[in-house]
């Protein structure tokens, strides 16, 4: 059990490091910002506002 | 002359610390009411993207949207991965807005306690429903990459394939939406003019809403596709609930308090509570009489 839960954590640190490297290279959390600025329309199953 | 024991008050300190984090986060995630502009935090929270008020993004909405624009959500993935890794799904009894909204409906509707098995059944019935968004998000992601989209046979709900069977969108965007515009019909023959898909959503959402009244957390245990993911990576947190075998009076007071139904008790022997729908309310270690439950990091 000991051997698997580190390999997880291991894991998951892993993807999760460089998933936030990659994104902080390919600025996504700006992509993020102005996201959530504008009116997203995706979310009303095509209802038009 | 009678003799009365004085019973010790019970002290809910941690009960209190959840909901004022809970009110406090659902005022910051909404945050654009009070003026805050929109924020880069990405948590793995359940609260949808198309609210104008809303300065936090929701990580799971975030990763069916950008795999539809034809982007690997890699922010989505980096928040789901490192908070399960470190909270486990503490997020979720702790900060999630939706969570409060389970939370409140639980307080006012009945409290059925489901067996260990549901309980685990139900999970698994999540992560399976969170598996084939995922694959159908892959899908579209793949298909827009290679210029041969897809969106157009999943119609309205092929730009967030989840909205189809989420309540949480239908309430904080949808329902907003049509009260913020509003769009509800003023006669009797313009509710004959809405879309299906809107009738679809309202039914869904009232679905949920019963389920949530008579079964605690219903949408986090049963339905939540965030949640059900971030359970495969819950048990293996940094952040656990211990139970000592020494001290436990097997009272099952916790049992009965977890709102999730887990089968505290079945963890005696191996010292850890490391279940997939624990979502770290702490109410067991808050009601444990023996003071042998506790918390700890690493």
């Amino acid at each position: 059990m000991n051997t698997r839960l580190r390999a997880v954590r291991l894991i998951l640190l892993i993807i999760g490091i460089i998933s936030l490297v990659v994104a902080i290279y390919v600025d996504q959390f700006q992509f993020v910002k102005e996201l959530l600025s504008k009116f997203l329309d995706h979310e009303l199953a095509g209802y038009p506002f | 002359m009678s003799i009365t024991t004085k019973r010790p008050a019970r002290r809910y300190y941690i009960t209190i610390s959840r909901k004022i984090t809970q009110i406090l986060s659902f005022i910051i995630v909404f945050g654009g009411a009070l003026g805050y502009a929109a924020t880069v935090l990405v948590l793995p929270i359940r609260v949808g993207l198309s609210n104008p008020f809303v300065i936090v993004a929701d990580a799971w909405m975030l990763m069916e949207i950008m795999f539809g624009m034809a982007m690997v959500p890699l922010v989505a993935i980096a928040s789901i991965a490192l908070f399960t890794l470190i909270l486990g799904r503490a997020t979720c009894g702790w900060i999630c807005p939706f969570g409060l909204i389970n939370d409140i409906l639980g307080a006012l509707g009945k409290k059925k306690k489901l067996s260990p098995q549901t309980t685990l059944g139900l999970w698994k019935f999540a992560l399976s429903i969170a598996g084939l968004l995922l694959f159908i998000d892959v899908s579209i992601y793949y298909n827009e990459v290679v210029g041969s989209s897809i969106k157009n046979y999943f119609g309205a709900f092929g730009d967030a394939p989840t909205t189809f069977i989420d309540p949480v969108t239908t309430l904080f965007s949808l329902l907003f939406w049509m009260t913020y515009s509003n769009k509800w019909p003023k006669d009797i023959t313009g509710w004959f003019n809405l879309p299906a898909e809107l009738y679809w959503r309202l039914f869904f959402l009232a679905i949920v809403i019963i389920g949530m009244l008579l079964i605690p957390r219903f949408y986090c245990k049963a339905l939540c596709p965030l949640g059900a993911i971030m359970g495969l990576g819950s048990e293996f947190a940094l952040l656990s609930i211990h139970i000592s075998k020494g001290k436990c009076i097997e009272c099952k007071a916790c049992e009965r308090a977890c709102p999730m139904d887990i089968p505290i008790l079945s963890f005696i022997d191996k010292g850890e509570v490391r279940h997939p729908q624990c979502i770290m309310c702490l109410k067991c270690m808050e009601v444990c009489p023996a003071k042998a439950i506790w918390l700890k990091f690493g």
